[in-house]
């Protein structure tokens, strides 16, 4: 640091629109001029106003006695000429880094680490949600001092905004030569929301004394399931002691959660032949590889539960009327059920979740009979507003959902149970003859998730993916070349890299099969702004 | 109507000489054009200067109208710059403002004319150059404008008191040399916080009422053959003499001296703050601006000194001219200069720095850095000041993986966003259609997760931008403009013209009820009743009086069906002339702002009031975000998924949604998931309504209890670790 910095503070803060990063920034100035120093305060607002990122640019200048020039300050930050930086979202800490902002002899870093997901995430088929742990790492390694905790779940619990749980941080911090009540002076001159910004002020204030670095409470998500069932009925306990005694240890847990699964989603009947399932494919493994760590049934017990338990309209029907999912509602809003509240539920069942929800024959029978479709058609299908808190919209919803004691016999049924057959064929087969190509076809049913259009996306791409393993089994990395083909088919909706992926594995039948008229690669590049460093 | 008031900083206006004035420099200027004693003030609305025309319309019960002043805003640059006439024949004080270069290209007709024929009043066009990171424009120099009409051009330093002493001096130079004069504001700099020490407000000595009352004309200043030719010479010989004479006397450019007396540097006022600070880096400069190489500071960029720079060059072996933006007109320029007076000092600018892009910090230092080592390879040897960012470590090439784009999009419950919904749902109908746009926020839906939209080609120019595509075919072009470009221009150029040319295409208006883009402000098809401003002019009836038959209305954007319903009838309408749909919805960040008020009022008042917003059911969500692709509303958003069974996030809604309602109208038109709720709760519900929830919650929860007793759905639930 050069003698010339000494009297000065550079501090940038990054922050999205509507964030209150001008509000921090205007906090920090009156704090500094309240106190005899020289500010200087910018922005580049333009069109980040609307979602994007903004950096607010302040210098802090204490002059000496005496001193009669002004000092020059600048309007942007220059790389290794930040003392601070604040980022009120975790990415914005990234981008900060990125930019040469937070150099390690200087740099104090605090951040927010929630996340504000950028469309670029939100609109992925797959998962494309970015690592957290990237920017810990790099801000750890380049920041002189590393602040980070959850500001935004902080700002919601005391009612204010993640600004003034930033500028609490700050001042926990001690980087700034300003006391508290400094500070706090700065929210009540400041005269908007004054109490609230006060608690959230407060609460980072303590935070930030808990120590440097991600004082997050660890989050981790469940890996392992450890239901047990507590109920008295003789068949669950009969299938669970099954499950105990037919299967290896490291399946205990997953086939008992598969099991827990289907209890809650049809009963006991359906439960047990899930097990059976799973104990052929026990066996199919065990037979084609007689050591290993049973990696084919572990993908499967879960696969296969989560597609036997499959949305029908008697499964959201039931979901929906159920107390826990009001209860849940309730704590979301933040309200309880005293107070007066409608849920809407917007639906739309096309035609086939309809006959689908039929017996089987004449379920076939109504999609293959006009009259009958367009009566079905306008008597239970198009879009619907349902309100589950008044009993006009509450009692439909829950005598579809007491079907499910009939569900065995739906059409639905029998075509999910034909396909799960046809799948579990092809496992089998596979797993004889080339068991790394197996185990990827055992993630496939990953590809068929949502409801109407998407679902019968999910569903053709599946299908399609189950014809290429046919065709690429014993090759030279089919395994290898089946993942690629997964992983294109979560690139677009329209299947346009699915299709390129196919064709230069050359399986031009079935890329032809996939056919999409009209619809062009779309080639979207998002360019980020202009970097000043 | 705007997003932001200015209420609070108004009152700052009134300060007077010797008061200390904190704020903002766009007010800043303000400031300094009611010290200039201005008669006029317009301008069009655009950032970085949409605050000026706001501080300006809640200024005028507070302090224009005490003073004298008459303000407008403007229907386009043009009209402003066309206002400026009031100054060419009467001793009248006007300035007018807008984003350039955008603005200026709007403006430059009549610009041209009025710097052709010259000014007697003091007229100033300040200008807020969008140049540079953050900027929403194409990259382009004001500059070369004032060089080809002779027009002025002040670049004063960016704090404020240098500001505001342009600004008055501006008006004194252009009066000097009945030039108009642009003054131009960089982005950081109008948004720059600082202080001046304040003069008193002076009101105009002459008034435009005094104009009416006395009209007067001077031949000699219109132009018209052939007076024209004559003003080309009294641009040359006049007033660029008349010009330069000002700028020396009053010492507009700067010179700052320092020990090295063997090199200096040429800088451009707005890039000087920035030049001290890559000099302190290097070790060459102080806090305050003394530095060891000697600046000649450019106040006016346009036009140059000739002796002042020779006497700056004059023992100088090498200059470095600090010139942001190309083409590099300055530089041209001093070599001329140089050229023509034999004058062998080497000047060096965009060989040592880069020809394109803001001048930041780090570029410049790199440019002086390199420069001096070429020319004092002593200078550099004691360079102190900040310690090089350490070459990039793994983890931080890491975050360019990690880090994601953040493209501007709509904000959340934005009623713009359904009608892109069912463009992209139609256009999966029908397939693509060419889709020309505009400039205002509905640009955003060229981004994902729309990708809708071709071209830009200007503000106002949707329509006209899709006029070629008027051929027989299948399928008509599509163009968009909003209601502030639609007023802008886009009646005449682009439905005008389409009616004139029997066009067949379809143009959709969105119409927000004021400019959402720049900030809110009225417009002529404004919903609110302004005092000062006659508003509520339909577009329908505009469009419909320049000859439209075709033409439907839709008064709420969220009905994505309708919207959808209407764009498939105007494609396939033929022979009908140019179909027109206006889209209207207000713009929801403004209508939050003033509703939320008014229903925080009404609980408290105890009357009923219905709030609403959206969740999701976590246990049918499956993970698969059509719902966004649709959307992309940032209270849309998505939460790692909690069955760790499946791996894709799930779509969450967070607190910021305001229950615009797109959500479940995507659902009914696009037949999506039959996981979103609309919850809606009542506060100061009436006696009845909580005896019928009482009723109806006794039965449902019978209901449902039983329903958990049947199935042992309380033991059934998951638990993990």
């Amino acid at each position: 640091m050069s003698t010339n910095n000494k009297q000065r503070i550079n501090i940038a803060i990054t922050a999205m629109g509507g964030q209150g990063g001008g509000v921090l920034a205007d906090w920090i100035i009156g704090m500094a001029e309240h106190s005899g120093w020289i500010a200087q305060t910018t922005s580049v607002p333009g069109v980040a106003q609307r979602t994007g990122a903004t950096i607010y640019y302040l210098e802090l200048f204490k002059p000496v006695s005496g001193q009669l020039e002004a000092p020059v300050l600048s309007l942007s930050p220059a790389s290794g000429d930040v003392d601070l930086v604040i980022a009120a979202e975790l990415m914005e800490a990234g981008r900060a880094i990125q930019r040469g902002f937070v150099t390690p002899d200087r740099t104090t870093l605090i951040a927010s680490s929630h996340r504000a997901y950028a469309v670029s995430e939100k609109e992925a088929l797959g998962n494309a949600l970015s690592d957290p742990e990237v920017i810990h790492q790099a801000a750890g390694e380049m920041a002189q001092r590393y602040l980070c905790f959850d500001m935004a779940a902080l700002a919601t619990q005391t009612g204010s905004v993640v600004s003034a749980v930033l500028f609490g941080a700050l001042c926990g911090s001690r980087v700034l030569p300003f006391e508290r009540d400094a500070f706090e002076q700065a929210i009540r001159n400041g005269g908007v929301g004054v109490d609230a910004s006060l608690r959230a002020f407060a609460a980072g204030h303590d935070q930030a004394l808990k120590g440097d670095g991600c004082t997050d409470l660890p989050q981790q998500a469940p890996q392992v399931y450890q239901w047990i069932y507590q109920g008295q009925d003789e068949g669950i306990r009969q299938l669970l002691a099954r499950v105990e005694q037919a299967f290896p240890a490291e399946l205990q847990a997953p086939l008992t959660e598969g099991v827990r699964r289907l209890l809650d989603h049809t009963g006991l009947t359906y439960a047990e032949l899930y097990v059976q399932r799973m104990q052929q494919v026990l066996q199919l493994e065990q037979a084609n590889q007689p050591d290993g760590g049973r990696l084919l049934s572990q993908r499967v017990a879960a696969r296969l539960a989560v597609w036997m338990a499959y949305e029908d309209t008697i499964r959201v029907a039931e979901i929906k009327t159920r107390s826990r999912r009001f209860q849940g509602l309730y704590q979301e809003v933040g309200i309880d059920a005293q107070q007066v509240s409608y849920f809407h539920e917007y639906l739309h069942p096309r035609i086939d979740e309809v006959a689908e929800t039929l017996p089987a024959g004449l379920g076939r029978w109504v999609l293959k009979t006009g009259w009958a479709s367009s009566l079905l058609n306008r008597l239970f299908a198009g879009p619907k507003t349902v309100s589950t808190q008044s009993l006009r919209g509450f009692l439909p919803l829950y005598l579809v959902a007491r079907m499910r004691r009939w569900r065995h016999r739906t059409l639905r049924y029998a075509l999910e149970q034909e396909r799960i057959e046809q799948w579990l064929a092809l496992l089998t087969e596979l797993s004889r003859t080339d068991a790394p190509l197996a185990l990827e076809v055992a993630q496939l049913p990953e590809l068929i998730k949502g409801y109407g259009k998407t679902h019968a996306r999910g569903l053709r791409n599946f299908s399609i993916l189950c014809q290429a393993a046919k065709h690429l089994q014993g090759q030279t990395d089919s395994a290898g070349i089946l993942l690629g083909l997964h992983q294109a088919a979560l690139q677009s909706e329209a299947g346009t890299e699915l299709a390129a992926a196919l064709r230069e594995a050359g399986m031009d039948a079935l890329a032809h099969e996939l056919g999409h008229p009209n619809v062009q690669a779309q080639v979207v590049q998002v360019m980020e702004p202009q970097a000043a460093g | 109507m705007a997003e932001r008031s200015f209420k609070k900083e108004v009152k700052k206006l009134h300060a007077g000489a010797g008061e200390t004035f904190q704020g903002e420099g766009i007010l800043a200027v303000t400031k300094a054009l009611l010290q200039s004693g201005v008669a006029y003030v317009g301008g069009y609305q655009g950032s970085p200067i949409s605050h000026l025309m706001d501080v300006l319309a809640d200024a005028k019960d507070e302090i224009l109208d005490d003073m004298g002043v008459h303000f407008e805003t403007s229907a386009s640059e043009a009209t402003a710059a066309a206002m400026l006439s009031a100054s060419v024949h009467y001793p009248l004080r006007g300035a007018v403002t807008w984003k350039s270069t955008v603005g200026t290209n709007v403006a430059s007709d009549a610009l041209a004319n009025l710097a052709s024929g010259g000014v007697t009043g003091g007229t100033v066009v300040v200008i807020g150059e969008d140049y540079g990171e953050g900027s929403s424009i194409m990259q382009e120099r004001t500059h070369a404008f004032a060089m080809k009409s002779h027009i002025w051009l002040l670049d004063p330093r960016p704090n404020l008191p240098s500001i505001v002493d342009a600004v008055e001096k501006s008006f004194e130079l252009s009066e000097a040399s009945n030039t108009p004069v642009m003054l131009q504001m960089r982005i950081r700099a109008c948004h720059v916080h600082g202080h001046f020490t304040a003069k008193d407000n002076v009101k105009p000595s002459f008034t435009l009422g005094d104009a009416l009352e006395n009209p007067q004309r001077d031949l000699s200043r219109i132009v018209l053959p052939p007076s024209t030719f004559v003003h080309e010479k009294e641009k040359l010989e006049d007033r660029l003499p008349a010009a330069i004479q000002f700028i020396k006397e009053h010492r507009l450019n700067e010179v700052f001296d320092g020990p090295r007396k063997d090199i200096g540097l040429v800088v451009q006022g707005g890039c000087y703050n920035t030049t001290i600070r890559a000099l302190e880096h290097l070790g060459l400069a102080d806090a305050f601006g003394n530095s060891e190489i000697p600046l000649y500071v450019l106040n006016v960029a346009f036009p140059l000194v000739d002796d002042e720079l020779l006497a700056f060059a004059q023992d100088k072996s090498a200059l470095l001219l600090i010139e942001e933006g190309g083409p590099e007109f300055i530089e041209h320029e001093i070599n001329s200069i140089f050229a023509r007076a034999g004058c062998t000092t080497r000047l060096l600018g965009k060989s040592m720095l880069p020809r394109y892009g803001e001048y930041t910090c780090d570029v410049i230092k790199d440019g002086l850095r390199q420069f001096l080592q070429q020319q004092t390879p002593d200078l550099l040897q004691d360079e102190v000041g900040i310690k090089l960012v350490p070459s990039k470590p793994l983890s931080v090439e890491a975050l360019d993986q990690a880090v994601p784009a953040r493209p501007a999009g709509f904000c959340t419950g934005c009623p713009e966003r359904p009608v892109f919904s069912a463009i992209k749902q139609l256009q999966r109908e029908q397939g693509d259609f060419h889709i020309s746009c505009d400039i205002g926020c509905h640009l955003f839906s060229i981004l994902p997760p729309f990708n809708i939209g071709a071209t830009t080609m200007g503000y106002g120019l949707g329509g006209a931008s899709a006029s070629a595509f008027n051929v027989p075919s299948s399928k008509p072009a599509i163009a968009i403009m909003g209601d502030g470009g639609f007023w802008h221009n886009g009646l005449t150029s682009g439905i005008g013209n389409s009616v004139f040319n029997k066009s067949d295409g379809v143009n959709l208006i969105i119409d927000n009820a004021y400019t959402a883009a720049t900030g809110g402000q009225d417009i002529l098809s404004s919903k609110a009743d302004n005092p000062e401003r006659s508003t509520q002019h339909s577009i329908a009836r505009a469009v419909e009086g320049v000859g439209v038959k075709w033409v439907k209305t839709l008064t709420r954007t969220y009905d994505v069906k309708a919207m959808k319903q209407a764009l498939k009838e105007a494609v396939t309408t033929k022979g009908v002339g140019p179909k027109v749909i206006v889209a209207q919805s207000e713009c929801m960040l403004n209508r939050q702002r003033r509703e939320k008020r008014e229903r925080r009022k009404e609980i408290q008042d105890g009357q009923r009031v219905v709030e609403s917003r959206f969740a999701i059911d976590g246990d049918t969500c499956t993970g698969d975000r059509a719902c966004i692709r649709l959307s992309g509303c940032p209270s849309l958003t998505v939460k790692p998924n909690p069955d760790p069974w499946r791996s894709d996030p799930v779509t969450h809604i967070d607190n910021s949604c305001v229950g615009c309602g797109l959500c479940g109208e995507n659902v009914h038109a696009d037949i999506l998931c039959p996981s979103f709720v609309k919850v809606e709760v009542v506060r100061n519900a009436g006696w009845l309504e909580r005896q019928r929830r009482r009723l109806s919650q006794a039965v449902i929860g019978w209901l449902q209890r039983r329903a958990v007793k049947r199935q042992e759905l309380d033991l059934l639930e998951g638990v993990s670790r």
